[in-house]
């Protein structure tokens, strides 16, 4: 069952994932969101999360905040560190060390944010793979990334269930009306306004959304057990990503590239010329010929 | 047994057991971390509006003007909006609730292996008070600058409380935050 990757393989598939994680970190520097453009922020939140708190005690935050140098030669590391791993794609050490900086960038940034906007996470799972040297581990942890993305949307879906929000009939609508507020304010006459205004009247449908949407999350549950429906996953993941643009306004870019791992790369790639090695594959594993 | 056998963290056990470990260990501290929901990045708890939510009798908005002008998130680029309007919102969560912040018991709880005068370090750390007022000032004055791209002169921060009347906003009070003279 296990589609172990060939070298050609790899490099086309580094590509397409750093080349995605570098989309991600263009757009924050046009959005003035990386570390050497945010002027020394002063206040921050660590939240409750253990592993802020652990970096908090040990300065990082600071250290990399304080003094435009430092975050700029930071900056430059990160971003070059993609780069590099685009324009070297055999290597490991481009990816080792992008995945350390991101995590960093990850806990400053948030901090400094005061948001704790958990979806940037997928830019440092979606660089693990290609940090191992050997083949069999770059395949073993690009499948285990396609089980945490199972494991993701499943949590999200049984959350809901567990806590009792999707039975409850107004619950879209307290979202709305806490979200969305500074929208209906400032754009009340826009299609996304008017769109909030519709399902703030029509609760029902609201409702409708969200417990589609838990459905949705649950059932990938199903790729635990199956490959089977992995391209039908991929979509419903996406139908989710807009889904919640349209109804949240939160679009979580930086996830996506995780779902990417849901995608029959045994063919696409065999598809386009590159040679496949397989392992142990079996014939109904619709990742593989 | 073999359902163990056969799953995917048992094949990676049996075909390379360093990695299967590790994949056993991160697994088990993701589970853990999800079953107390214990935030430890990178350990994702995708828990997204989960919460059974109530309706509030009022809703904050925090509104940012600009020599004169509304800026709203909308009309920043995406990321620096959202990291300029949660900083202002926090700031005026801390002011509402007199600078008070929660942090010190948590890190009793959680960290009580550290020493008290560490820990209160840290709180202090990530605490805000009224003497970080001027500091915070620059710092909204040296942003906007830069992400709008242009000199400013005033930047005015106003709480604005809301409650909805049929589905639409309706202005309750406004009171001042914060003003910034350049």
């Amino acid at each position: 069952m296990n589609a172990v990757f060939s070298a050609e393989q790899r490099k086309v598939l580094l590509r397409i994932y750093f080349g995605w994680i570098l989309l991600a970190l263009l757009w924050r520097w046009m959005d003035v969101s990386m570390l050497s453009q945010l002027e020394a922020p002063v206040l921050g939140n660590v939240y409750k999360d253990l592993t802020f708190w652990l970096f908090q005690l040990l300065g990082i935050q600071d250290g990399l905040t304080a003094h435009s140098g430092i975050a700029l030669v930071f900056d430059i590391i990160l971003t070059a560190s993609v780069v590099l791993a685009l324009a070297r794609p055999n290597g490991v050490w481009y990816p080792r060390i992008y995945c350390t900086a991101i995590l960093l960038y990850f806990v400053t940034h948030t901090t400094y944010a005061n948001h704790h906007y958990r979806p940037i996470i997928g830019l440092l799972f979606a660089g693990i793979p290609f940090a191992f040297r050997s083949l069999d581990r770059f395949g073993w942890s690009f499948q285990a990334l396609r089980y945490y993305v199972l494991f993701l949307y499943t949590s999200a879906g049984l959350y809901k269930v567990f806590r009792g929000s999707w039975l409850n009939m107004d619950q879209m609508t307290n979202i709305i009306e806490n979200t969305q507020l500074e929208l209906l304010l400032t754009h009340g006459d826009g299609w996304h306004a008017q769109l909030f205004t519709w399902l703030l009247v029509h609760e029902w449908a609201g409702w409708a959304l969200f417990f589609a949407c838990t459905v949705m999350e649950t059932l990938f549950i199903i790729g635990f057990f199956t490959r089977r429906w992995d391209v039908a996953l991929f979509c419903a993941a996406i139908t989710l990503h807009i889904g919640f643009y349209f109804t949240m306004g939160f679009f979580a870019f930086e996830l996506i590239v995780l779902d990417l791992t849901l995608l029959p790369w045994g063919r696409i790639l065999q598809s386009f010329g590159a040679t496949t090695k397989v392992a142990g594959a079996s014939p109904s594993d619709p990742t593989q010929v | 047994m073999n359902i163990l056998k056969n799953s995917f963290l048992g094949r990676a056990l049996a075909k390379d057991r360093r990695l299967g470990l590790f994949f056993v260990a991160f697994a088990s501290i993701q589970l853990l971390a999800q079953l107390v929901t214990a935030d430890v990045t990178p350990f994702f708890l995708y828990g997204m509006y989960s919460d059974v939510l109530h309706p509030e009798p009022t809703y904050v908005r925090v509104a940012c003007h600009v020599d004169g002008e509304p800026l709203v998130q909308e009309d920043m680029p995406r990321y620096a909006g959202e990291l300029f309007f949660s900083t202002l919102y926090r700031f005026e969560q801390l002011d509402a609730n007199g600078n008070e912040e929660l942090f010190k018991p948590f890190l009793d709880k959680r960290f009580g292996w550290l020493s008290e005068s560490t820990r209160s370090d840290l709180a202090a750390r990530m605490s805000y008070e009224p003497e970080q007022r001027p500091a915070l000032e620059g710092w909204v004055h040296r942003y906007l600058v830069r992400v709008l791209g242009e000199p400013i002169g005033t930047v005015t921060i106003d709480r604005e409380l809301y409650r909805y009347e049929e589905q639409r906003p309706v202005m309750i009070t406004r009171t001042n935050l914060m003003t910034v003279s350049r």
